[in-house]
This record gives structure tokens, C-alpha cells and sequence, in this order.
């Protein structure tokens, strides 16, 4: 059953990771003008625009420029990077450790935050701790990251001196990652912590109101163990959901925070393509991003029939 | 008029709802009235009072330029909410019509729409604007049509939901069997019956607007041109070390009013629909 609906899953993402490809190769074919011409600025010379047409594929017919495009990214190749001629894919690759690492490191960041501080909230529901929280969820979410990204920096690493202002420290050092970090990760984390929280309170204010609750509670079990043990873990499912739902924008965040951390990841490479006008980059970089959406949405359906087994997959 | 009535009395209840509705009235009063607010002439340079920290005289300090804090600050109300404003104007109609549609014909026209909405979900929304901006150069108006492009799909999803609970509704039926055409029933019976998740959406997605221009801003790519708050927090950057008052109130600018907005959406929600519950969020 379940591995069924998988398998379905699976096939229907295929149109759509098609249809990304398809935007994608529409970007360039977009640019109003030439894109050479934008890319080489007004001064060119004929020969060089025709190289650099060449270069782009643009001199074909336009739809074996589709077919010899979609045939090439199916396997991830996107051509080299005019600023760097390194391959496309390979700048990628060389940039994700760093992009990964962030964005696990929000996600924690959000969790370890957000789970206990909803958890406290629906317990003590409608007590001045619950409305602190609350109302620190709300800033969380309403801030714009790198501007709290901004002030921790101001305050941590310009005042204090606790942290380093921008970078990401060495290769292969543990600490040294963690030390660099550290503040990043809370400026991407801090919005995701306050949906977290909020998700996490309504669902478990839904929970406790349950019958089982009550029994549990009329058993006489501890107030503790009925929260934790009986609520919060069916309380979970749309906590997870809201995480999936949100790993897109925490992906697009890792962009602005790289930028504002100066950190090498695959945000940076973004950016740094778009000031230069290199289109393969910027092609493979956006592909890659919702590619990636794409497969994190997969996940997150199919791993409800594992967290929840009253779903059933018809 | 009795629904009416006891909307606003769910509304006034609802004491964070009243809070966020007076901040929006309060920055949209700054936005009008900026000119006689402002102590200022938000634009001239004064390069003896360059990066002054906070005093009597400029509250907030000056920029590089010697420029007010405080009169750039009020005067980019007027961009930064247009941003919002046009923005989610574009994406409500686009995206309710997408959504009609897909909800009301079905099969093959609802697979079509939903999968090119799918398509357009896969890209985050900071990347799709701001692959629109590079393709089609900086300016606000195209930062408007990036942020709209990009949250078309949202709004699609919520109207075509609610389409499906209510077109086989009787109410419904009736009005077909009285002889109603497509677009009467679409846009006068069908349509009423969205508006309140619609109105929730829009009001949470002005938020977002305004928080993606200032991204953009952030990252060099917004409109240079336009004194938007996103714009004024991006100047100050360099200066984070000595001079960390400008990146300040703007920030502050942005965080007050999402944060009104989202109380707003939240407290819109409850009221109109309380099915709804917690599934608002920006971004």
C-alpha cells in the first residue's frame, strides 16, 4: 500500500521537475534584447557576440536548443560558469557542504526552541509565560532575517566579541564551523523557531483536549507524562508538515544570510552569477534550488504513513 | 447584517487582532501624512553631519550622506507599502481567477492550472524575483511583478479549496437550475463564499511582500532609486561596526509593520473562519 503510493508519488514529481527544467531554459530565452549583447555589455564586437551566441546554444533552432538543454540537465549538466569556466555542477557541489550545514543547523536551531517553548506555552495556556512566548514567536517570524541577522552581529560579535563577524571558519575543524555558525544559524532559525512554536501550541492545545488526554490524566499519571508522552507525540504530525512546507523559504533564506554572514555557500554563488550576468550559473543554481523543493516535498508526503499509521493510502 | 455584526464583535474581542489593526493604520497614516512628519528633507545631503550618532536634533543619526534617519525612514513608508500593496493587488486577481477556474471546470483545465502552479511552488519566492529582476533589469515596478509572479500560486490553491467545498453545495445547484450562467454563479455566488480566506491570505502576503523587497534591497538588487525601508537597512550595512544606528529603524520600520500585519491576518482569521487556525504564515 504504502509503498504504492510511493512509487506514485515518485511518478507524478517527474512533470513537474520537467516543468522546472522547462522555466528554467525559458529564463535566458526571456532576457528582453539579445542575451549576449547583456551579457558582453554594448561595446562587443560582432565576432564576439556571435562566439558568445555560439557558447549559449542560441545560434540553433529553438527546439533543438529545448531538446539538447532538457537532455543535458536531466544529468545535472549545466555547462561551465563564464566567470570561473569551472562546470556549473561542480561550483554546486563545492558550495554545498557549506549551504547544507547552514540550513540543518536553522532547523535545529529552530526545533530545540521552538518544540519545548510550544510545548510550555499549551500547558500553561493563557498564563503570562504562554503570552511571552508567544509573543516572542511572533517577533521571530515578523523580523526580517538579515536585519536580526544584523543586530546579533552588533550586538554579539561587534559589542561582545563573542563571535566572528563573517566567514566560515576552516575545513575539517568541528569547533571552529560551530564558533562560525553559531549566529547565522539563529538569524535563518529564528523565523522557522516562532512557526514551530505556534504550529507546535495549537496542535498540542488540540491534543490535550482529546479524550485519551483525559483518561490518561484520570488514570492519574503525572502531568508531565501525559504532555509529553501522550500529547506531544500526537501533536507531531503538523509540526512536521509546517518544517516541509517552510524548507523552501529556509533554502531561499540560506541566500540572504550567506550574503550577510560571507559565507561560501550556494546562496553566494547565486548571487555573485547575477551581478555577473553568468546565465549557465544562474541556470544550474536555480534548477538545483527547486529541484531540491521538489524532493523535500516528496519526502515530507511520504513519510506521513511512517509517522502516523492511521493514514492510509487509497 | 447579523454576520456582519458579530464579525466585528469576534474581531474587537480579539485583543491582538485591534493591536495589529491600529499599527497598519498607524504606518498607513505615517505613509500619507510623511511630509508634515518628517522633520527633515529625507533626500538632503548635509556632508558635515555625516553618520552622527543619535541626538537631540536627529534621533536615529544621519547616514554616509549626512542624510536624517528618521525623515528616510518615514518617507520609505510610502514605497515599502506600495511594494505590498500592488503586489498582493496583482497576485489576488491573477491567482483568484487561476483558482476559479482550475475549481470550477476541473479535469483536464483544474490538472493543467495546479500542475503549472506546483511548477511555479518549486522555486523559493527570494530566487524566482530575484531571477526576474536580473532578467529584466531593477526597478519596483518589476520587483511588484516578481513578488505577484511568484505568490500567484498561493492564492490559486486557497480559492480553488474553496471552490471545491462549495460548489456542490445547493445553494449552488439552485441558482444553476434557476438558470444563472457560468460567470454569474462563478463571481456572484461561488466567489462571496472565498472571500474570507482570500482576505486572510492577502493581508499575511502584504507582510511578505514587504519583507522580500527589503531582501532584495539587502542583497543589491533592489530599485536604487526608491528610498524603500529594505533600501535604507541595506545602506547602513557597511557601517555596522561604527556607525550601527542607520540599519537600525528601518529594520525596526519593517519588523513593527509585518508584525501588525500578521497580528491583523491572525486576528481576520479567527474571526472569519476558525477552521483556519494557524495555518497563516509569511514568507
Amino acid at each position: 500500500m504504502w509503498w504504492s503510493f510511493v512509487a506514485r508519488r515518485l511518478v507524478s514529481a517527474v512533470p513537474t521537475l520537467l516543468g522546472v527544467l522547462t522555466v528554467v531554459f525559458l529564463f535566458v530565452r526571456l532576457v528582453p534584447g539579445d542575451p549576449a549583447q547583456a551579457i558582453l555589455g554594448e561595446y562587443a564586437t560582432p565576432a564576439n557576440l556571435t562566439a558568445m551566441r555560439q557558447s549559449l546554444g542560441l545560434d540553433k533552432p529553438l527546439g533543438e536548443q529545448y531538446l539538447t538543454f532538457m537532455g543535458k540537465a536531466v544529468r545535472l549538466d549545466f555547462g561551465r560558469s563564464f566567470q570561473t569556466r569551472q562546470s556549473v555542477a561542480q561550483r554546486i557541489s563545492d558550495a554545498l557542504p557549506y549551504t547544507v550545514t547552514l540550513g540543518l543547523a536553522a532547523l535545529f536551531v529552530a526545533l530545540i526552541v521552538g518544540v519545548p517553548a510550544g510545548v510550555i506555552a499549551s500547558a500553561r495556556r493563557n498564563s503570562a509565560l504562554d503570552y511571552g512566548v508567544t509573543t516572542a514567536a511572533l517577533l521571530g517570524i515578523s523580523m526580517p532575517n538579515f536585519w536580526f541577522g544584523m543586530l546579533l552581529i552588533i550586538v554579539f560579535s561587534v559589542q561582545l566579541g563573542w563571535f566572528p563577524i563573517t566567514g566560515a571558519g576552516v575545513a575539517g575543524s568541528v569547533w571552529g564551523a560551530a564558533y562560525y555558525l553559531t549566529l547565522p544559524a539563529i538569524a535563518l532559525g529564528a523565523a522557522e523557531g516562532g512557526v514551530i512554536m505556534r504550529m507546535t501550541r495549537s496542535a498540542m492545545l488540540e491534543t490535550l483536549g482529546q479524550d485519551f488526554v483525559r483518561t490518561a490524566r484520570a488514570k492519574g499519571l503525572k502531568p508531565i507524562v501525559v504532555v509529553l508522552r501522550h500529547a506531544l507525540r500526537n501533536s507531531l504530525i503538523p509540526v512536521v508538515t509546517i518544517v516541509g512546507l517552510n524548507l523552501g523559504r529556509l533554502i531561499g533564506g540560506t541566500v540572504i544570510i550567506e550574503s550577510l554572514f560571507v559565507r561560501p555557500g550556494i546562496g553566494r554563488v547565486m548571487v555573485d552569477a547575477m551581478v555577473a550576468r553568468d546565465y549557465p550559473q544562474i541556470q544550474g543554481t536555480v534548477a538545483f534550488f527547486a529541484l531540491l523543493v521538489v524532493m523535500i516535498n516528496l519526502l515530507v508526503d511520504v513519510s506521513y504513513g511512517l509517522l502516523d499509521p492511521r493514514i492510509r493510502y487509497a | 447584517m447579523a454576520r456582519k455584526l458579530s464579525l466585528l464583535k469576534a474581531f474587537k474581542g480579539n485583543r491582538a487582532a485591534v493591536i495589529g489593526a491600529g499599527v497598519v493604520a498607524l504606518v498607513i497614516l505615517v505613509a500619507v501624512f510623511a511630509p508634515l512628519i518628517a522633520p527633515f528633507d529625507p533626500e538632503a545631503i548635509n556632508l558635515r553631519a555625516r553618520m552622527k550618532p543619535p541626538s537631540a536634533e536627529h534621533w536615529f543619526g544621519t547616514d554616509e550622506l549626512g542624510r536624517d534617519i528618521v525623515s528616510r525612514v518615514v518617507w520609505g513608508a510610502r514605497p515599502s507599502l506600495m511594494v505590498g500593496f500592488v503586489s498582493v493587488a496583482i497576485a489576488t486577481v491573477v491567482g483568484t481567477l487561476f483558482g476559479l477556474l482550475a475549481g470550477y471546470l476541473g479535469e483536464s483545465v483544474d490538472a493543467l492550472i495546479m500542475r503549472v502552479m506546483d511548477i511555479v511552488l518549486s522555486f523559493p519566492l527570494l530566487l524566482l524575483a530575484l531571477v526576474v529582476l536580473s532578467l529584466f533589469g531593477q526597478s519596483l515596478w518589476n520587483i511588484m511583478l516578481a513578488v505577484a509572479i511568484a505568490s500567484v500560486p498561493q492564492y490559486a490553491r486557497v480559492v480553488r479549496a474553496s471552490v471545491l467545498s462549495v460548489k456542490r453545495l445547493e445553494y449552488v445547484e439552485a441558482v444553476s437550475s434557476l438558470g444563472a450562467g457560468h460567470a454569474r454563479i462563478l463571481f456572484r455566488h461561488i466567489l462571496t463564499n472565498v472571500l474570507a480566506p482570500l482576505i486572510v491570505l492577502a493581508t499575511v502576503r502584504v507582510a511578505a511582500a514587504i519583507t522580500i523587497e527589503a531582501a532584495l534591497s539587502f542583497l543589491g538588487f533592489g530599485d536604487p532609486s526608491a528610498a524603500t525601508w529594505g533600501n535604507i537597512v541595506a545602506t547602513g550595512r557597511p557601517y555596522l561596526t561604527n556607525a550601527p544606528w542607520i540599519a537600525t529603524l528601518g529594520g525596526l520600520a519593517i519588523s513593527v509593520t509585518v508584525l501588525g500585519l500578521n497580528l491583523l491576518g491572525d486576528g481576520l482569521r479567527d474571526a472569519m473562519d476558525p477552521r483556519l487556525k494557524g495555518a497563516a504564515t509569511p514568507g
